[in-house]
């Protein structure tokens, strides 16, 4: 009872602890602004941010800019996955594969997908199209790589049982190596998913069109401090609900793996 | 016991059925690995036969390539020299009808499948109906004690509780020829002594023939019909010796034995003097019996 009740102030206590230390940081910040420790043209008092945000909330241009943001998160991040899965996957397999595309794999990955910008301004012009191409040009990487690893992490053992026991290729890649590399392409998805978050915000702060990046640009150019806060803290807000909404699958689809178990007797 | 004989019965299975023939035909085999002037000779020469419904255990010196032996019986390694017959079908891949037990039970189990699933998973290659899949499981579920835990997964269960899943996997699927790689290594003194006793009932009730790989010759003695003792690196056949000891066995009683104790005895000077580099081979035996019925 005592150890169960310990239990509970303990949960309650780390999710007080985090809000008191925000509150603080938010209260010291207010300070400095105020005070005029910090000019506060360029940075705005968390309570006028507030107040931006509560007018933005109630702006259409804010929701179009959002849904714009997620509609090419959501296209390229479906193309990064048929893309990244197979050929990560086949990477894993063929040691060939692997040896004759390596160099060509290793050169493209190392180009950071912003320094392409220029050429894709030329090919796609400005829009949701360019925004999707520079989401799949940097998100494909990780759950690539990840995959092939995973792919590859078969354990000798579990593989050596299912071929003696003569289980047939197709059954063997369903019930051996995919779920091997489950816990690996949970990851990659999820460094994808963020790094495409970014790609996607910056492409349209860096360039305009419709998107959350260009509604922050906006709110910078016509001097609306608070307003360009709320939207960066919305765009942080975009980033933390893509972490969870992957991690949430993650840990319902992979209830076996060592991280997620709850029940060990050994 | 439930539904054993639908086990016992099946037509390519029963090692009864196909008496006579050797179910497992070892010649001349020996296993190089690297080449040039790197070439370890991991096995040199190697021939046995196990006989249909019998209890083999192969006993050598650590590092004496048992395993190796083994993945060349099951067909995932081709050795060099030598051929391997299961029910006189050479070798080269590995073939229908062979179950393996491995020493790295929670390696060989699948920790995202459930017990059942691991049990029926390589059923569907037996050309087993699904109801059969399933019966085929919950018997042998039943047989290694294991009723009540198919929904439970492998990391849920006890070390030797896993290991008797991998039992119960190999059991279900009707092998013509059970190998076993040094299963019970891994888990402690008493559950092996429980999973030594659960292997000689399984043998009994099923009539399967296992060939069990052990560097454990206590092990050896005490469940198989006929040992086979590996020499050092590069392996031979060091010796071949009948085990005249009476069924059922009984930790306490069959231990107790003097044909135990001569037979363990005479195994391990054996294998003692492999890894001394086997000089005097014959005059050894004889002395470490006496030294160990004195102790």
């Amino acid at each position: 009872m005592r150890g169960a009740g310990r239990r509970r102030s303990q949960r309650v206590l780390s999710v007080v602890e985090p809000i008191v230390c925000v509150i603080i940081a938010l209260a010291i910040w207010e300070m400095l602004v105020r005070t005029g420790v910090i000019y506060r043209g360029s940075l705005a008092t968390p309570t006028d941010i507030a107040r931006a945000l509560w007018s933005d909330i109630h702006d259409r241009f804010l929701w179009t800019s959002v849904w714009m943001t997620m509609k090419a998160w959501g296209i390229g991040m479906g193309i990064v996955v048929a893309i990244s899965i197979p050929l990560g996957a086949a990477l894993g397999l063929s040691r060939f594969v692997a040896r004759s595309s390596f160099l060509t794999l290793e050169f493209f990955r190392a180009i950071p997908s912003i320094a392409a910008l220029p050429v894709l301004i030329l090919v796609y012009g400005i829009g949701l199209k360019l925004t999707v191409v520079l989401i799949i040009l940097g998100g494909v990487w990780p759950l690539m790589i990840q995959t092939m690893y995973g792919v590859q992490d078969v354990d000798p053992v579990a593989r050596d049982t299912a071929r003696v026991y003569g289980v047939g290729t197709l059954r063997r890649f369903r019930l051996v190596v995919a779920p091997t590399a489950a816990p690996y392409v949970a990851t990659g998805l999820r460094l994808s998913g963020v790094i495409g978050m970014i790609l996607a915000i910056a492409a349209t702060l860096l360039i305009g069109g419709q998107g959350l990046g260009a509604a922050i640009a906006e709110a910078q150019q016509t001097g609306r401090i608070p307003t360009m806060f709320d939207r960066i803290f919305i765009a942080g807000l975009l980033g933390v609900l893509v972490t969870l909404v992957l991690g949430s699958i993650e840990t319902r689809f992979l209830r076996w793996h060592t991280s997620n178990r709850e029940v060990t007797t050994t | 016991m439930a539904d054993l004989s639908t086990i016992a019965a099946a037509p390519v299975s029963s090692p009864r059925a196909s008496s006579g023939a050797a179910v497992l035909d070892v010649r001349n085999v020996g296993v190089t690995y690297g080449r040039g002037d790197d070439a370890v000779e991991a096995i040199a020469d190697v021939s046995f036969t196990v006989e249909p419904g019998e209890f083999l255990c192969v006993v050598g010196p650590s590092g004496c390539g048992k395993t190796t032996l083994l993945k060349a019986i099951a067909g995932l390694l081709t050795p060099g020299q030598g051929e391997v017959f299961v029910q006189d079908k050479r070798v080269t891949r590995p073939l229908p009808g062979l179950a393996l037990v491995f020493q790295e039970y929670t390696r060989s189990l699948m920790p995202w499948l459930s017990v059942k699933k691991n049990v029926t998973f390589p059923l569907a290659a037996r050309g087993l109906s699904k109801a059969e899949q399933e019966s085929s499981a919950s018997a042998a579920l039943h047989e290694v004690g294991l009723q009540g835990f198919e929904n439970k997964y492998p990391w849920q269960l006890s070390g030797g509780m896993q290991q008797r899943v991998a039992i119960a996997r190999a059991v279900a699927y009707q092998p013509s020829l059970l190998l076993m790689d040094e299963p019970f290594a891994s888990v402690d003194a008493q559950t092996r002594a429980d999973l030594e006793d659960l292997m000689l009932r399984v043998q009994e009730d099923t009539g399967v023939t296992v060939l069990f790989v052990t560097h454990d010759i206590d092990e050896a003695v005490y469940l198989s019909r006929r040992v086979v003792v590996l020499s050092g690196r590069p392996t031979r056949v060091r010796a071949e010796l009948e085990v005249p000891l009476p069924y059922p066995r009984d930790q306490l009683r069959t231990r107790a034995l003097p044909t135990f104790v001569e037979l363990r005895t005479q195994i391990l000077a054996m294998i003692q003097a492999e890894r001394r580099g086997g000089v005097q081979l014959t005059a050894e035996p004889e002395l470490r019996a006496e030294d160990a019925v004195d102790a």
